[in-house]
């Protein structure tokens, strides 16, 4: 049978770009394979699937060499942020978009419709405005819309970077419970989630080469070489290499001691401009009755599904919303008696999406900005090579590191960072541990929002977990570590590393 | 009478109104007198019918359209008192003078017809907003004029990131606050800082959008079907038939009546 894709000596080289983002690509790709492909940031695993779908050079211009051949008719894709991939008003019509592309009989796209809503259990969305649909939700519509027309070829881009053990879950059983005959290429930083969903593993290194493309299991085989050679992620070498800090439990100042963040009796639910609950004309609280203190050197790692209020939760500690200023206190004065530049001199941020916090045209001025005059001006991550490139232009990664670095350069007495592992390859996980590590010893009070347990162990004093706007566990993280919740959420995690179903 | 009944793309609610591009064609024809016109009674007949129109044909919710229409009488007011306060035609018989207030039979007609001719295309046009969703028009505008669905769906996708967009205005902005340490005062420089950080996320979003389109094959979508119809029916056809004849009789009735008086000031 012919391959569904041919490539063969293909070179890819984007407008104004120095170096090729994929050099000498030779891939053959046949019928109800499932594909792996991994690499560190950058390495242009996202514009191979781009060349595959045809988004390249169609939609997106670049220079292409090499022989291109692809005979699929039918293509269903997963972006990286799935809220982006949302075109129509509702559920049921996002569902049916690709089948009336087709130009299916109505009838028909109902049927198909109602069958997808109905088998993955998605009934009670089907009405739903798509903009009012949580991340998971979201992630959920958006596979399914890929696959309700049921695509000869599957391509999936990081398609658990947001989502939590849970969501990521039932992704999972959705790939396995695929047709035999549907091929499926999925681009992940971690294999550990897939690798018992696939049958072969393609490895990039960071110049855009395949420098590995084999089984599962030779994969498996050699996977500590692989890893080392492409700089990708490493799960076993995460532990071994962090052991100490995981079993390492800090005893948490005594309850009696000074806070100097505290938050009271805070609720908060998002409200449109015309006060009305923002989000499907129900009253839905994303906080409630929140009560935390931190005190002086604490590290703290709030964990919690999607939708769980984690942002919203910092995010009003970063006073974002004046109307829950009187529910939150540093040094014991309400954010409400204080002025912004009072609080901020305070606090420093960084935010989910690191591009919210660029100010300049080049990197080398957002490295300056700022900066403390008692920094060594030692930044944590390398930018020798990207120093005059617009911060805008970066990769999702790169995006990711700029941000921690200018955060890095400017530590205040307390830190906030949401999700900073979101879109970091091995090698800059490894190095934001470090940073985080340094960190500790500079700053008062560290809060992070994350939902990586594997993070959170290695860089907590303390584990604050929630669930639907409310704090489910608050204690140490050795208490954490011993606690029924960890067990369980390991529990979900080894069920899916091990492919089973939860 | 019968109405053909269609599905509303935003609720399940089942109305009986007229399809949206017949409503929009309505809007149109009956704006075109009220347009040229500058004496009281034709706006005033026009705004009768509309009134009827949105009852009967566009099954207005009503607490939608007293949410947009209130505020916008202030233009039709503030029109009226303009010009009946600061109308001067020295030729006219004068009705009030007390002081500084001087108010002439011209300036009360002026102030009439303006007060009426603004107050009916208002009400005409937000008649129709409280009946329809731009939504449903421009799916109705796929559906019977062939509009590009790429634009079509286009429309949608950015009309669903509004709220969206409203919320990360918010981020962006306490973000880069946080970063000043606070330490800002409303300058040009922060507008084009926030704007630029938001410019960039909406050309990223339309990016991804118009590839989300692409490998859904809205490229290729020659002879697309669509899964709620937006129906035009015989009742359709005479209704709008019925709007044009209706308004080019009463039109030629105010003409040859010499009721209608042509202007555009």
């Amino acid at each position: 049978m012919e391959p569904l894709v041919e490539i063969e000596s293909l070179t890819l080289r984007y407008r104004g770009g120095d170096t090729p983002t994929l050099e000498d690509i030779n891939l053959h790709i046949n019928v109800g394979e499932r594909i792996l492909i991994l690499g560190p940031s950058g390495c242009g695993k996202s514009s191979l699937l781009h060349v595959i779908s045809g988004v390249i050079p169609e939609l997106i211009p670049a220079a292409l060499s090499g022989k291109i051949k692809l005979n699929y008719s039918n293509l269903g894709i997963l972006l990286q942020n799935p809220k982006s991939q949302m075109i129509s008003t509702t559920v049921e019509e996002e569902l049916a978009f690709s089948l009336e592309n087709q130009g299916l009989p109505p009838p028909l796209i109902r049927e198909k419709v109602e069958h997808a809503l109905r088998k993955f259990r998605l009934n009670h969305l089907r009405s739903r405005k798509s903009n009012s649909l949580s991340g998971g939700e979201t992630q959920r519509v958006a596979l399914i819309s890929a696959i309700i027309s049921e695509p000869d070829l599957l391509l999936l881009d990081e398609p658990t970077s947001y989502l939590d053990f849970a969501s990521t879950v039932e992704l999972l059983d959705i790939i396995r419970d695929l047709p035999q005959e549907t091929t499926t290429l999925i681009v992940e930083h971690r294999w550990d989630i897939f690798i018992h969903y696939v049958d072969r593993v393609i490895i990039f290194n960071e110049k855009g080469k395949i420098i590995f493309d084999g089984s599962t299991q030779q994969f498996l085989t050699n996977r500590k070489r692989h890893l080392r050679l492409s700089g990708i992620w490493d799960i076993e070498g995460l532990f071994e290499r962090y052991s100490d800090d995981i079993t390492t439990s800090i005893t948490l100042p005594p309850l009696d001691s000074q806070s100097i963040l505290t938050v009271r009796n805070l609720s908060f639910s998002f409200h449109n401009t015309k006060g009305e609950p923002a989000q499907n004309n129900r009253k839905t609280f994303r906080l409630s009755n929140i009560n935390l203190s931190f005190k002086e050197g604490e590290s703290t790692v709030i964990l919690g599904d999607n939708g769980a209020g984690k942002t919203t939760l910092i995010e009003n500690i970063a006073a974002f919303f004046e109307e829950t200023f009187k529910y939150i206190y540093i040094y014991k004065k309400p954010y409400i008696t204080l002025h912004r530049e009072e609080i901020y001199s305070n606090i420093n941020y960084v935010p989910q999406n690191p591009e919210y916090i660029f100010l300049k045209e080049r990197v080398i001025d957002e490295l300056h900005y700022n900066l403390n005059p008692e920094s060594k001006n030692e930044s944590i991550f390398n930018w020798e090579d990207k120093l005059n490139a617009n911060p805008f232009s970066l990769s999702e990664g790169e995006k990711r590191r700029l941000s921690l670095t200018i955060l890095f350069n400017d530590p205040r007495r307390i830190i906030l960072m949401d999700e900073p592992t979101y879109g970091l390859d091995f090698r800059a996980y490894i190095t934001l541990i470090e940073g985080i590590k340094k960190l500790k010893k500079e700053t008062n009070i560290l809060i992070i929002v994350s939902h990586d347990i594997n993070f959170a162990t290695i860089v907590a004093d303390r584990i604050v977990v929630m669930e639907s706007g409310k704090i489910i566990f608050d204690d140490s993280k050795g208490n954490f570590l011993n606690s029924k919740l960890y067990t369980r959420l390991i529990w979900q995690k080894k069920s899916i590393l091990r492919g089973k179903k939860n | 009478m019968i109405f053909s009944l269609r599905r509303s793309s935003h609720t399940e609610v089942k109305k009986r109104q007229v399809n949206p591009l017949a409503g929009i064609s309505f809007v149109f024809v009956i704006s075109i007198p009220i347009f040229f016109s500058f004496d009281i009674t034709t706006p005033s007949i026009f705004l009768a019918i509309s009134i009827i129109n949105s009852i009967i044909f566009f099954q207005i919710e009503i607490k939608k359209f007293i949410k947009i229409f209130l505020p916008l009488i202030s233009l039709p007011l503030g029109l009226f008192f303009l010009n009946i306060f600061f109308y001067r035609d020295n030729t006219s018989q004068l009705l009030i003078n007390l002081a500084v207030i001087k108010i002439t039979q011209a300036a009360l007609n002026r102030s009439l017809t303006v007060f009426f001719r603004s107050l009916s295309l208002i009400y005409l046009s937000v008649s129709y907003l409280a009946a329809y969703s731009p939504i449903q028009l421009v799916n109705s505008i796929m559906q019977h004029l062939h509009f590009s669905p790429r634009i079509g769906f286009s429309i949608f996708a950015a009309w669903n990131t509004i709220p969206y967009f409203k919320e990360e205005y918010i981020r962006i902005k306490n973000t880069q606050l946080i970063r000043k340490r606070g330490k800002t005062k409303p300058s040009l420089e922060n507008i084009v800082e926030r704007a630029t950080t938001l410019l960039v996320n909406v050309i990223r979003h339309a990016e991804r959008v118009s590839i989300s389109m692409f490998v859904r094959g809205i490229d290729n979508a020659q002879r697309r079907s669509f899964l709620n119809q937006s129906v035009w029916t015989s009742i359709d056809t005479l209704y709008l038939t019925a709007t044009i004849i209706l308004t080019a009789v009463i039109l030629l009735l105010l003409i040859k009546g010499k009721i209608f008086v042509f202007g555009l000031t």
